[in-house]
């Protein structure tokens, strides 16, 4: 698990040209929106491409959208509960 | 009506020329202009510039470059400032970028970040954003920067609403050559001091003494 929350920092930040920051920057349990990274509606939809492209996993439920991108450590358990 | 070119910048691989001053010119490995060390090199603080593209960049830049020289275009009210923009690729280079992740329906994953790039115009709003600028503006394709163009449409817009400052110019971005030449137009002197012309125009754009 905390590789995978390793490797997803670092995929964000290239996925979201988020150049100003290196992956210890991030507080993998810090909100993704608003306050914490500051991402906006375009990251939002990024994040989901990353997650099917990257690992294959796929968001169909936008009510679940809310709950998975809370922040890195819960993209991080989405992603090894529904990985097949 | 007397309108003024009160502000100018250009820049390209080559030149960086701001009111007539020489900035040094960043340039890449690959022999090209370096947008994000001109970035830097500006001190500019806007994490957005990151996620724009090329085009974009290189108009936020320039746009930079003319407010930054040119004080009083921040003493206008928000819908007082006009912007028209105007290239040859349009958005082009972004427009390729996103047509290249649709391409294998084996492999389709189009990136929302690129898609929302794929029109010239956003270069506009990228700026007005940055300076809450709520004036008229517009985005026009041309083969070539178009002097005679300006000369016409510009006093049409003062005469017309409520316009009383304008940013104007080519930015033009593809596969990473960069030119762009932005110039303010307001009613009263400024930094500068040109009659708004398309002759004057002609030279600025041309590195031509003035």
């Amino acid at each position: 698990m905390n590789e995978l929350v390793e490797k997803l920092k670092s995929e964000i930040i290239e996925q979201l040209n988020l150049a100003d920051l290196t992956p210890a920057d991030i507080d993998a349990a810090a909100p993704l929106f608003g306050a914490g990274l500051g991402l906006d509606s375009i990251d939002a939809l990024e994040l989901i491409v990353l997650m099917e492209k990257n690992h294959g996993v796929k968001v169909t439920d936008p009510k679940e959208a809310k709950n998975i991108f809370t922040s890195i450590n819960s993209m991080a358990q989405y992603i090894t509960d529904n990985k097949k | 009506m007397n309108l003024t070119v009160t502000s100018y910048c250009q820049i390209n691989s080559e030149r960086i020329v701001v009111n007539g001053a020489e900035l040094p010119v960043p340039i890449s490995d690959g022999g090209k202009l370096d947008l994000k060390t001109l970035y830097k090199q500006l001190n500019i603080q806007y994490p957005k510039f990151y996620k724009m593209d090329a085009l974009c960049q290189l108009g936020f830049l320039a746009s930079e470059l003319i407010i930054k020289g040119n004080s009083q275009l921040k003493n206008y009210a928000d819908d007082e400032v006009a912007m028209i923009l105007t290239n040859k690729s349009s958005s082009l280079d972004s427009d390729l970028k996103h047509q290249k992740s649709i391409n294998d329906l084996d492999n389709f994953f189009p990136s929302p970040a690129v898609f929302v790039y794929t029109l010239p115009n956003i270069a506009l709003g990228e700026i007005a954003i940055r300076n809450s600028f709520k004036g008229e503006n517009s985005f026009f394709i041309f083969e070539s920067f178009n002097a005679d163009f300006f000369a016409t449409y510009v006093p049409e817009l003062f005469e017309s609403g409520d316009t009383k400052a304008l940013i104007g110019g080519w930015i033009e971005a593809f596969e990473n050559n960069f030119e762009a030449f932005l110039f303010s137009v307001e009613k009263q002197t400024g930094v500068i001091d040109m009659p708004f012309n398309a002759a004057q125009l002609k030279k600025l754009y041309n590195f031509e003494t003035v």
